[in-house]
């Protein structure tokens, strides 16, 4: 186990080094950012003097070597526009993000569980078919669609909820129903399809014909049978949402990472974005350790040696 | 009575001495909400230069001089300033002012600041201080600026130096200066919550007019629609940057204004002058047919080019109405603005005419680049310039790029043809910027992508930036205006509306500056 431990460490080390090459090297030639940076009053001969203050003026391996260097120290660099550790900046919005994907997965987890199983136990029926119609609706619905129907309807004509910005349960409403209808969705889909196959299983006529309880057969033996893919994508989802739930943020003015992200990206904040791809990484690998784990937990099959 | 007795009468007592103090129009006061389209970065003045930045620190930090709603300098933390020879400027400063941390406001304050905006390492303010050699206190009031060289824009230059109390300074340095701000300003920092909201309350010993708004919250929420939305829902009092699809809908729902004034941003359109053939960047024009030759170095043809831009459609159609046709690089509202000088007429056949006459009687190819996230609606207008230009048979392609791919590659002035807007409020420094010759020694030229190069529009523009008397001033801006009506070094397109959305009962003048400042709103 603990070897196991210490091999995933290594890993991440590794991961860390090609994530900051690659996107230090993609921003490098994508452009930079001296006229966003620079007042209109300053000449063109301040154009250079930026650049050197800046170090944009190396050619891009100096730059990553200087961050290199730095990183080594624990120094992820200063973020040009914030004037600020790059690190720090990412951090300080982990907990909005968090708190907005904490609640989205328990809610999708919450309603696509139990519908999910019943559908699959009763297919064909009027819940199935729904809930098929349902789920594809919330898969192919775009983000930001949701969001501004959802803001045109509660905020605007009925008034119920606020906008946007981030206090009470009652800001969390809106952008939490927006990420949950394609979790939801997606969740559906998987603890059906897992069902489906669960359901045929030998074991499952052999606990039947031990004569257990039918809900006992489908939430006990069959249903905890389907919680390894289950886990797999929603470890990925989560991910993916504390990092990148960049458009919902936007939306509803969330002060939580992606909306860092995004204008970090649009405005090459070179330090910033880099030091965001670190930690969604090392976020990343946290998660799947955590998911390898809860197999060996859910399974007693699986171990780790 | 009992000791806690009266305690409780010295509370009362003091409580309404504070607020008898408080001046006549306080009672009638409220807090407001403003919502805004971006964060902002630090609240260190000298280390950034952006506007929405800058119209936070505004609140609590204040400059010498500063713009009024209009763009004409007036008095901020100095009562006067006068030109003493070429090279010296003499402010004289505002008696008794004090920081919100009790620092006296003098010649000291100015001396730490102005320098603090040259030598910082991270500054982005060097520019406007860059031919200041020294601030010389002459007494605890009265500074001199000396500077390298004449300088008659230092005065508006110095509109964005914001004053710093140098001991609070030194105690945080610049950790503390980008978190907590302490000014002389109508309000005082209270707390800031990244990417949330920025709160500031009154300072009630402020030497100006007390402010109506009591309580400033200012939202920062990205999405245009959002913004719309928490207006319309009553959220927020005030809205940067309502988008164009959403004017009519806050113009009809009652409760609701739409304020809009002409901008000083200019959109415009630039040709490559500089090189003579089409082929690869950066030895040929990139846009241009391979070999073949630059028909932008034919006057006749930026001429055309001029005439085939219907530009009231472009405002009325593609701008929703929320933009003023160009006659000129200034506005109206600019010293060096001139009357005299107004677009040419749209005119297709004219510009057929011209470009036969130039040896293009079937048109040309050329590439068209525009930034697609960086002005209202930028591609749009370029798609509508397409059409405008292939309707005289030049046959263009649209390449949009966003703004932090556009800037590098106009730089380096891989273009031929290209959009891209400006704005400062320093009409010198607009003419030099757009047009003049490329030039790290005089600094001209940072936004001259088609690098137009005019000798004798270079020397104006020299005036402009070194002749102290304004009356000469002006004459060289009116000739500049002229001639470059005539030259078409640039094709001056639309000055953008700026918008603002507000609750019914709040009035605010819109600022030509782009700040929102909430001691300007006042409740009916």
């Amino acid at each position: 186990m603990t070897r196991f431990l210490i091999g995933r460490l290594l890993q991440m080390l590794g991961v860390f080094l090609v994530i900051s090459l690659v996107i230090f090297m993609l921003l490098v030639f994508t452009g930079d950012p001296i006229e966003l940076l620079l007042p209109p009053a300053a000449g063109i001969d301040q154009v250079k003097a930026l650049e050197v203050q800046l170090g944009l003026d190396q050619p891009w391996w100096v730059q990553y070597g200087r961050f290199l260097r730095s990183a080594l120290r624990g120094d992820l660099g200063t973020s040009f526009y914030f004037n600020e550790p790059a690190i720090r900046l990412v951090l300080q919005r982990l907990p909005a993000s968090l708190e907005l994907v904490v609640w989205t997965m328990l809610v999708s987890t919450i309603i696509a569980i139990p519908l999910g199983a019943m559908a699959a136990v009763n297919p064909n029926s009027w819940l199935d078919r729904s809930v098929l119609v349902g789920s594809l609706v919330g898969i192919s619905a775009p983000t930001f669609w949701i969001g501004i129907v959802l803001i045109a309807l509660f905020v605007v004509t009925l008034n119920l909820l606020p906008s946007s910005g981030r206090g009470g349960w009652e800001h969390l409403v809106l952008p939490v129903a927006t990420l949950t209808f394609y979790r939801v969705a997606l969740f559906i889909r998987l603890i059906r399809a897992g069902m489906l196959d669960v359901l045929g299983q030998d074991y499952i006529r052999t606990a039947r014909a031990k004569g257990l309880f039918e809900r006992l057969v489908i939430y006990r033996h069959a249903l905890k049978n389907t919680l390894i893919p289950f886990v797999t994508i929603g470890g990925i989802q989560m991910g993916g949402l504390i990092a990148f739930a960049v458009v919902t943020e936007k939306i509803f003015a969330w002060p939580g990472m992606g909306r860092l992200l995004l204008i970090s990206i649009e405005r090459l904040d070179y330090p910033v974005v880099v030091a965001y791809a670190i930690v969604t990484a090392a976020l990343f690998v946290v998660i799947n350790l955590t998911v390898d784990l809860l197999y060996a937990f859910i399974d007693p099959r699986i171990r780790y040696e | 009575m009992t000791w806690s007795g009266r305690a409780v009468v010295a509370l009362v007592v003091v409580l309404g001495l504070v607020v008898g103090m408080a001046p006549a129009n306080y009672a009638q006061g409220r807090p407001v909400v403003i919502a805004t389209s971006g964060d902002a970065e630090t609240m260190d003045p000298m280390l950034t230069a952006i506007s929405t930045t800058g119209s936070v620190q505004r609140h609590m930090l204040e400059p010498m001089l500063a713009y009024d709603p209009d763009g004409k300098l007036i008095p901020g933390l100095a009562t006067s300033w006068r030109i003493v020879d070429s090279l010296t400027w003499e402010v004289k400063l505002r008696p008794g002012v004090r920081f919100h941390n009790g620092e006296p406001f003098n010649a000291d304050a100015v001396k730490f600041s102005v320098e603090r905006a040259q030598t910082h390492p991270r500054s982005l303010q060097k520019v406007y201080v860059s031919l200041v050699k020294e601030v010389r206190a002459v007494d605890d009031l009265t500074v001199r600026v000396i500077t390298t060289e004449p300088a008659p824009d230092q005065a508006a230059n110095l509109e964005s130096i914001m004053m710093l109390p140098p001991r609070y300074a030194r105690e945080v340095g610049d950790e503390g200066l980008g978190r907590r701000p302490v000014g002389t300003g109508p309000y005082k920092f209270v707390e800031w919550i990244r990417d949330d909201r920025i709160v500031m309350e009154l300072n009630l010993t402020y030497w100006g007019p007390k402010p109506q708004a009591t309580r400033v919250t200012i939202r920062p929420i990205p999405e245009g629609a959002t913004r719309v939305a928490a207006l319309l829902a009553g959220e927020v009092d005030v809205v940067e940057g309502v988008p164009i699809p959403d004017i009519p809908r806050v113009v009809r729902t009652k409760g609701f204004r739409v304020l809009r004034k002409q901008g000083p941003r200019l959109i415009f359109l630039a040709m490559d002058t500089f090189r003579d053939r089409g082929g690869r960047h950066p030895t040929g024009s990139p846009g241009l047919t391979d070999g073949a030759a630059n028909p932008f170095k034919d006057v006749r043809v930026r001429q055309a080019l001029y005439h085939a831009i219907n530009t009231k459609e472009i405002v009325e159609q593609v701008m929703g109405g929320a933009a003023a046709p160009a006659e000129q690089i200034l506005p109206p509202f600019m010293f060096g603005y001139t009357p005299r000088v107004r677009r040419p007429i749209y005119d297709p056949s004219k510009a057929k005419r011209l470009l036969t006459e130039a040896g293009y009687p079937n048109g040309f190819t050329v590439r068209l680049d525009v930034p697609t996230d960086r002005y209202v609606n930028d591609r749009e207008v370029g798609l509508a310039l397409v059409g405008m230009l292939g309707r005289v048979g030049i046959t263009v392609q649209l390449n949009g790029m966003p703004r932090a791919i556009y800037f590098p590659r106009m730089r380096v002035f891989d273009t031929s043809l290209q959009m891209s807007g400006w704005l400062t409020l320093i009409p010198s420094i607009n003419w030099s910027a757009l047009l003049g010759c490329v030039d790290p020694k005089t600094g001209y030229g940072r936004a001259n992508y088609g690098r137009h190069c005019s000798p004798e529009l270079n020397r104006l523009i020299d005036i402009m930036n070194t002749e102290m008397d304004d009356a000469k001033r002006k004459d060289a801006f009116f000739k500049a205006a002229e001639l470059t009506r005539q030259d078409v070094g640039k094709i001056p397109l639309y000055f953008e509306e700026l918008v603002r959305g507000v609750k019914e009962g709040i009035a605010m003048p819109v600022r030509v500056d782009e700040y929102i400042l909430a001691q300007e709103i006042t409740f009916k």
